[in-house]
């Protein structure tokens, strides 16, 4: 009998051990990943004129500022700038652009956005943003864009060599992302005007910046931005960051001699300080106004007036934030020395308007203006 | 009194038939119906982690509604042609005009609906229905989409839904039109005359048209899964067609031994027609214990068994009985031919074979049958997914277009709902989300992640926090609709697209992993989504399966325990049943989680055995093969008791229902493999396992092991403490 028992126990225990079979599944423990750290040292120097196109990064600007007169000798000065912003390869562009009139004490500004999936636009230079265009051939540059009365075609051809700031080219913005900077800091300026009267040939100097990296603009405590056009031929652009506790956390500066050669100018090298301050009606913002810009080595002790104090863009339906981006004099003692333009952002509370537009927006024609 | 009732049943016999008449027209005018009370789904159940994950995001986010695709795909055109938006929208246009659609999301405003290769992209649908009726409105949605010329399918849950509900009824009707003339085939080969093997299909018939207008009845009251349809149509046909074989194989045999029509329909209801009843009660107990379990389809398939149970056991009781009084001899009119099952004596002899080699046999067969048994410990379970229909099925070349135009992951993304104290995008929050985020996005098992602090694997810890400085003054573009869609107040989403489909190990793993990453870093966080779905119903679904089991195998003892007053013997026909359902588990592991025969039957492998299939398999054949074992013990035990040794009794009982049992397992299994040829994996399964089952039952355990058994254990068969049982042996 036991040993029939245990056929049957034996038996038994095999259909147990059949029945505990386990639902299978593979376990593996979420690994703690350490973030990691953006190298600039190892990034490749610019190169152009290939890196004048867009690039695979989370931030890029082309901005052009200057100053233009027609055959009537009325002045004007332009802001034009695209933006790209790459989030996980749903892209981003933005424009804004701005026309200063000084003796009509007219600033006028508009703005464009459009979306992108997945890939950048043409091959080289060649954007289109909402109906506004900007395009690089044969080193020279060219750009389209409108206000509601008026229209600006302009054809800019370097007269210098790019200046490459920080020596070469690469800021390091740590923790917050690096950045590419290089600017051509005198370009001749010919085009047209069109408005009320007809269009008007138009001609003059500009400034341009292109900028591009693993960095986000926005957020931190904002910079000032300045470019100077001096008349003895040098040109001058310095940048103040500041971080969100409002402390300098970069300053640098490039001098560019009239033949073309950049200097970097450290932080000690110069000093840029406000005299006034300009509150916007509009927006509230304080912003800091009239500055005083002493470069003791290269005898320079300007002040810097802007030539309209009301020069604030509200960017929000399109980058999100609020500037003030104007025409300034550069005088000294002898009178106005130069012109140039001086960017201020940060000083007002920046949201964007665009909200889901930006997830949700028509993908199919880049120049069509989004909703 | 089965007797007494057999007379009445008899003499009242035109009553009866005309209630069995007019109950059978009255459901045949509801029973067509039926479709209309199905419900989709029945795969959640309260407290699973994944379905309170998705209150909460409910409960902090709002009700999404259900979402119904439109998927549109063109090889020569790109998503982004603007013939290809032109055709799209001119097919989503006429949805505007129904009343249910909330909401169309085309794909010209969204990039994530549009394939990475850019020639397939979705519209999502939003319809103010619930999912479990989501699927009725797809043929209207079918019908409003205007023609176009471009590739476009109705895709999504409610598509996959109506595409099973759908499939469901052909095959259906393919298994009726295939089973109910086998089954009168296999009848006709068994008693050899049209008017006896037409009985049998009559109360088949009649079982299953009264199940499935009582089933429509239920509907009105309480939930009914579409997958109930065919399974109680099966239990319907197999045992109406099953008891009353039983019951015309002994009317036969007592007109020959001289009875009249009364005295044989009296003595067939006492003595077949009460196993009937034990054998109905042993189904009962099987299909009812999966009214144990949470989940809405197995409930509804346990309670619609168990109703056809019942009606299939009163038709083979009372109409069975009243038709066979009516036919009296003219039972075998219609001969076709005269059968003759083997030599004379022959089960008999056999079990005297077996049973001189008890122990040899039993090893040999039992060894047999848990080799048959052993892919079962590797079986992988796991929940319904597309996989279930077979590869020709319009939802299913869906499915697997989207997998492969935009990745298994898209369709059936994770996602984990997360609170933290000071808002989502507090400190805390873009802390433990960061690190979250980045842990996922460098996991080989996920494909990508969605939330607010994975917009971009360039951006910095740093960055974020200054992105997220203020929530509520968000610059950046992309980070504010990032945040808007992702968060709210103290409540932040995340999406994660698993790179294996929802229901592989892999998948499942990943869940796991999440829970654990939760567990560790202490965080309110929980997982819902495609894979946590499916696990978490997997999960519940086998804690509850041992009680089942454990309910199952303890009533079952009971009852035989009072049937053959014998502490061992109910004790080796659970154990036997056990044995053959092993074997039965095993071959389903090699047939539709290893694709043996995949070809043959019609299907592509899963890769796993669909989880629901073990437990519904257990319930439903557990009673469904315990039949021949009462019938064969019955037998066995009259020969004991009236005098003949353990021995002796044991050759007797196999001689005497030998051929009854080999008719019946016939009739059960020829209907089981007309369910095979079902387009739906899990029926075709449930058709394919009944069938080896009971063929197993009554062939190598019946004949083999069963004999075998008896002989090893003896005079033990028959031992019962006398206390437990006053004035039995």
């Amino acid at each position: 009998m036991i040993k029939r028992h245990s056929l049957l126990f034996l038996l038994g225990a095999a259909l147990f051990t059949l029945t505990l079979a386990a639902c299978a599944r593979d376990f593996a423990p979420l690994a703690d990943v350490p973030p990691a750290a953006a190298d600039p040292a190892a990034l490749p120097p610019i190169s152009l004129p290939a890196d004048h196109a867009p690039h695979d990064n989370l931030s890029e600007w082309w901005y052009f500022t200057g100053h233009l007169s027609d055959d009537s000798v009325h002045e004007y000065g332009f802001e034009f700038v695209i933006f790209q912003a790459d989030r996980g390869g749903e892209i981003a562009y933005a424009a804004h652009f701005a026309l200063t009139d000084p003796a009509a004490g007219d600033f006028a500004y508009d703005q464009r956005t459009s979306f992108a999936h997945g890939s950048r636009q043409a091959v080289g230079l060649d954007l289109c943003v909402g109906g506004w265009t900007l395009a690089e051939a044969d080193g020279s540059f060219a750009f389209t864009a409108d206000l509601p009365d008026r229209r600006l075609t302009l054809r800019l051809s370097p007269i210098k060599p790019p200046a490459i700031h920080n020596r070469d080219g690469l800021l390091d913005f740590a923790p917050y992302g690096w950045s590419y900077y290089y600017s051509y800091t005198r370009l001749d300026v010919s085009g047209e005007l069109s408005g009320d009267g007809g269009p008007a040939e138009i001609h003059g100097q500009a400034w341009m910046d292109h900028q591009w990296g693993d960095f986000i603009s926005v957020g931190a405590g904002g910079w000032d931005w300045f470019s100077l056009q001096l008349d003895d031929g040098r040109d001058f652009t310095a940048s103040i960051i500041r971080g969100d506790d409002g402390e300098v956390v970069l300053k640098y500066a490039t001098l560019v001699a009239p033949n073309g050669v950049a200097r970097h100018l450290e932080a000690g090298e110069f000093t840029i300080t406000a005299g006034d301050e300009w509150a916007s009606p509009t927006t509230g913002a304080i912003y800091p106004s009239r500055w005083r810009l002493v470069i003791p080595d290269a005898a320079i002790d300007l002040e810097l007036r802007p030539v309209l104090a009301a020069q604030e863009l509200d960017a929000r339906a399109s980058t999100g934030n609020i500037y003030w981006e104007g025409v300034v004099l550069a005088v000294g003692e002898s009178g106005a020395l130069g012109r140039g333009y001086v960017e201020l952002t940060g000083y007002a509370p920046g949201a964007t308007a665009l909200s889901l537009d930006i997830l949700t927006g028509p993908r199919t024609d880049l120049c069509a203006p989004a909703p | 009194m089965l007797e007494r009732l057999g007379r009445l049943f008899a003499r009242r016999r035109w009553y009866v038939i005309g209630f069995w008449v007019l109950l059978a027209a009255l459901s045949l005018l509801l029973a067509p119906r039926v479709g209309s009370v199905l419900r989709a789904g029945g795969f959640s159940a309260a407290g699973l982690e994944s379905e309170i994950a998705f209150e909460r995001y409910q409960q902090d986010f709002g009700s999404p509604g259900s979402a119904v695709s439109i998927v549109f795909h063109s090889e020569e055109l790109a998503a982004s042609d603007p013939v290809f938006v032109e055709a799209a929208r001119a097919a989503l246009h006429p949805l505007n005009q129904l009343d249910y659609v909330r909401q169309v999301l085309p794909f010209w405003d969204n990039p994530t609906q549009v394939a990475p290769r850019g020639h397939t992209a979705y519209a999502a649908v939003v319809v103010d229905i619930d999912d479990e009726r989501a699927h009725r409105i797809v043929p209207d949605i079918r019908a409003a989409l205007a023609p176009i010329e471009i590739e476009m399918h109705v895709a999504g849950a409610a598509a996959f839904y109506e595409d099973i509900q759908s499939t469901s009824e052909s095959d259906l009707r393919r298994a009726e039109a295939i089973g109910l003339p086998f089954a009168l085939l296999a009848l006709l080969l068994v008693f050899g005359s049209l008017v006896a093997a037409g009985v049998p299909v009559i109360s088949g018939g009649v079982s299953v048209i009264v199940g499935l207008a009582a089933i429509f009845l239920l509907g009105q009251v309480a939930s009914f899964s579409i997958f109930a349809l065919n399974v109680v149509t099966l239990v319907g046909l197999g045992l109406g067609a099953d008891y009353s074989l039983f019951l015309v194989s002994r009317f036969r045999e007592e007109l020959a031994r001289g009875l009249s029509p009364e005295d044989a329909v009296a003595v067939t209801l006492s003595t077949a027609g009460r196993a009937v009843l034990f054998s109905g009660l042993a189904v009962m107990i099987g299909l009812s214990s999966l009214t144990m379990f949470e989940f809405m389809m197995l409930r509804s398939i346990g309670i619609g068994g168990t109703v056809v149970t019942i009606i299939a056991v009163l038709a083979a009781t009372t109409l069975v009985p009243a038709i066979l009084m009516v036919l009296g001899p003219n039972i075998d009119r219609g001969r076709v031919w005269r059968p003759r099952f083997g030599v004379r004596d022959g089960w008999a002899r056999l079990a005297r074979l077996v049973m001189r080699r008890a122990g040899l046999v039993f090893l040999l067969v039992g060894l047999f049958l848990l080799l048959m048994g052993a892919p079962l410990l590797r079986i992988r379970v796991n929940a319904p997914d597309a996989g279930v229909l077979t590869p020709d099925s319009e939802s299913r070349q869906v499915y697997d277009l989207l997998s492969r135009e935009f990745g298994v992951g898209h369709i059936a993304p994770s996602f984990i709902v997360a609170r933290f104290e000071g808002g989502a995008l507090g400190p805390a929050g873009i802390d433990t989300l960061y690190r979250l985020g980045l842990a996922l996005e460098n996991d080989p098992r996920v494909v990508r992640v969605r939330g607010p602090l994975n917009l971009d694997p360039r951006i910095t810890f740093d960055e974020y926090r200054l992105l997220y400085a203020d929530p509520d003054q968000i610059a950046d573009p992309y980070a504010a609709g990032f945040a808007t869609v992702f968060t709210r107040g103290d409540t932040v989403v995340m999406s994660i697209e698993p790179r294996a489909p929802a229901a592989s190990p892999e998948a499942r793993g990943l869940v796991d992993a999440l829970r654990e990453y939760r567990d560790r870093h202490g965080l309110d966080l929980l997982v819902g989504g495609g894979a946590a779905g499916l696990s978490d119903f997997s999960d519940r679904l086998y804690e509850d399966f041992p009680k089942a089991v454990a309910l199952i195998l303890l009533v079952s003892y009971v009852v035989l325990l009072f049937l053959f007053r014998s502490i061992l013997l109910p004790l080796k026909a659970v154990f036997m049943n056990t044995l053959s359902l092993a074997a039965s588990f095993g071959m389903l592991v090699l047939v539709f989680q290893d694709g043996w025969l995949a070809n043959v039957f019609r299907f592509e492998p899963l890769g796993y055995v669909e989880a629901t299939l073990p437990v519904l398999m257990f319930a439903l054949l557990f009673g469904l093969s315990m039949d021949y074992e009462v019938f064969l013990l019955a037998r066995v035990k009259e020969a004991h008791d009236s005098g003949s040794d353990n021995t002796e009794a044991v050759a007797l009982g196999l001689e005497r229902s030998g051929r009854v049992i080999t008719s019946a397992a016939m009739v059960v299994i020829v209907v089981s493999l007309a369910f095979v040829t079902a387009d739906i994996v899990l029926i075709k399964a449930v058709g394919l396992g009944a069938a080896v089952a009971i063929f197993i039952d009554a062939t190598v355990v019946r004949t083999l092991l069963v004999p075998a058994t008896m002989k090893l254990l003896g005079e033990w068969n028959w031992w019962a403490p006398g206390w437990l049982f006053r004035g039995a042996k």
